[in-house]
């Protein structure tokens, strides 16, 4: 969804990047910090116990969670706290361990984790995002489902387009999770490098030289896989900041799912 | 807890605010996101309050008072201590953290040991010591440097088998079930700093995720703190320099007399983005006076800063 995580790209407002002097081998100078770190780790994966979640927990689902934070708490709260209200929201729908909401909110006496109110904000968000299109697929059906003439969910594609390729990305506005971000939508870049992908074999694991992830738009809504190719885009800076805004000499790389770019004459 | 007026119990509730470290108040305010750090960020910052002629601080006046140094936040912190009415005023993030870690283990979702193994995997076993013996490896064995550098672009994600099987064979680190190299680390993209094979020009490399924090940890680690603030993400795509810039003047005049040298001399910066999973890892340049050192004194040089290309060595 789009909030403070996908716009500030770019912003001067900000003072000094903080804590540049971090040691190199203390990533967690408090304890909890590491147990929040292992907490969202370890819990991908874990069996669901409810209907809405076909799909186990995945990292897309985790990251559209964490963009339902209200914008002003967002601005003001620390790293981790973004990863907390992901997965209280992912357990309060999920019933996963049999997890209730009035656990995460405190009731029984025990201490509330999450608000009541920010669960509720992020199913509301949620009630909105997946009723909306992603790029290259129109609206889904009326259990948020997705269907296409040209992608066959759960099987993966072949890229339709080479290196070298001049792109534009699309616009989009959605509720929903993207990995396209405002600062390059709708900008024009040029196809660098090419990522072929591969449903992710159970038996063998990952690491086999092609992409091995889901379309993360539509793996955020935990019901349907699709394996769409990536392509790494080269955009020129200004071609983002324009010519009087960026540094010279300076070229962004992003990647692209094939759907979050359309062709833009031949190739170069 | 529902007391809209009452301010967030914080460590030491009961104590004076100048008897906690200002990271520690922040914190428990869930505020530590946006701080502006001191000099030596992570030493305990001194309180604000005027010191009694003994040392000790001097007595309070009445409600929040205003905090020069958080200018960041617009300098109005009267206004940050006035939560809406509509807010819940929630115990310090440490605590609820570790109450959801304890939920999860009561409900056999997690075990205390599997949480203990992460932190210890984290802190002690994956680190930047691994990308470093990568980058050291590189600069030493062209074949390996091209074989990381140069995929073959039907499997542009090689680099990470390559990897895998150097660290494994000489580093002996078994492998992961289910991996060929390990969590954030399967879709592996090394790219070069210095003469770019394919246009011949002298280019930087900088990675940053813009968004979140997406890092190759299976290389380096989990991400440093700045890597993951606002700041970072916001002027990282906007101007790689001027952070380079900003690492260097917190090392000193000597390196950013250094860096204003190397950046006269490259022709391009490339920042980027890692909004995929792909995972990108940066080969400094090896300066020329380490020519005859050996991996291991080698490694000893690289920086994890370095491999992510904010600063050079």
């Amino acid at each position: 969804m789009d909030g403070p995580q996908n716009v500030i790209q770019g912003f001067e407002g900000y003072n000094e990047i903080p804590d540049k002097d971090q040691p190199e081998n203390a990533p967690w100078p408090e304890d909890w910090e590491g147990a929040m770190s292992a907490v969202f780790s370890l819990i991908l994966g874990v069996p669901n116990a409810q209907k809405p979640y076909p799909l186990r927990l995945n990292l897309d689902m985790l990251r559209w969670y964490r963009e339902t934070m209200h914008p002003r708490n967002y601005m003001n709260i620390s790293y981790y706290e973004l990863w907390l209200l992901a997965v209280c929201f992912y357990l309060s729908q999920s019933g996963s361990g049999g997890i209730t909401k009035e656990q995460l909110t405190g009731g029984g006496g025990a201490i509330p984790i999450v608000s009541p109110q920010e669960l509720d904000r992020a199913g509301d968000i949620r009630g909105i995002g997946i009723h909306q299109a992603v790029p290259g697929f129109s609206r889904p059906d009326k259990d948020g489902k997705f269907s296409s003439t040209e992608y066959t969910e759960g099987k993966a594609s072949k890229p339709k387009y080479q290196a070298g390729q001049r792109v534009a990305t699309v616009l989009q506005a959605s509720a929903g999770h993207t990995r396209e971000y405002q600062y390059f939508r709708g900008r024009p870049g040029v196809i660098d490098a090419v990522y072929p992908v591969a449903v992710p074999d159970p038996k063998k694991g990952t690491g086999s030289g092609v992409y091995e992830s889901g379309y993360a738009d539509i793996a955020s809504r935990g019901l349907q896989e699709y394996y769409i190719p990536i392509y790494s885009v080269r955009y020129a800076a200004t071609d983002i900041w324009g010519a009087d805004y960026a540094e010279p000499d300076t070229a962004l790389y992003a990647d692209a799912w094939e759907t979050y770019v359309t062709p833009q004459g031949a190739a170069q | 807890m529902n007391d809209d007026k009452q301010r967030p119990t914080e460590e030491g509730a009961g104590e004076t605010p100048s008897a906690l470290t200002r990271r520690q108040a922040l914190m428990g305010a869930g505020l530590v996101g946006l701080v502006v750090s001191g000099g030596g960020a992570l030493a305990a910052c001194s309180s604000d309050s005027q010191p009694n002629a003994n040392g000790s601080a001097g007595p309070q006046p009445e409600g929040p008072q205003p905090d020069p140094s958080r200018r960041e936040l617009g300098g109005q912190p009267i206004y940050d201590a006035q939560p809406l009415d509509t807010a819940t005023i929630l115990p310090p993030l440490r605590d609820r953290v570790l109450a959801l870690k304890s939920l999860l283990i009561g409900a056999g979702v997690l075990t205390e040991d599997r949480v203990n193994m992460y932190i210890d995997i984290y802190q002690n076993k994956v680190g930047p010591q691994l990308g470093k013996a990568v980058v050291a490896h590189a600069w030493k064995d062209p074949a390996f440097f091209n074989a990381i550098t140069q995929p073959p672009p039907q499997k542009p994600f090689a680099a990470t088998g390559v990897i895998a099987d150097f660290l494994q064979k000489s580093l002996g680190l078994p492998p992961l079930p289910g991996f060929r190299f390990g969590p954030e680390g399967e879709w592996l993209r090394v790219v070069a700093n210095g003469k770019d094979a394919a246009t011949g020009q002298r280019v930087h490399n900088m990675v940053a995720c813009t968004v979140c924090s997406c890092y190759p940890q299976a290389l380096l680690g989990a991400q440093p703190i700045w890597y993951k603030s606002q700041q970072y993400r916001a002027r990282s795509v906007r101007a790689p320099r001027g952070v380079m810039a900003e690492f260097a003047e917190a090392q000193g005049p000597a390196m950013v007399a250094k860096l204003k040298t190397y950046l006269a001399s490259i022709d391009e910066v490339r920042v980027w983005d890692s909004n995929s999973e792909a995972r990108f890892l940066v080969i400094p340049e090896m300066p020329p006076q380490y020519k005859g050192l050996s991996e291991q004194g080698l490694v000893q040089r690289i920086t994890r800063n370095s491999m992510v290309g904010v600063e050079i060595l």
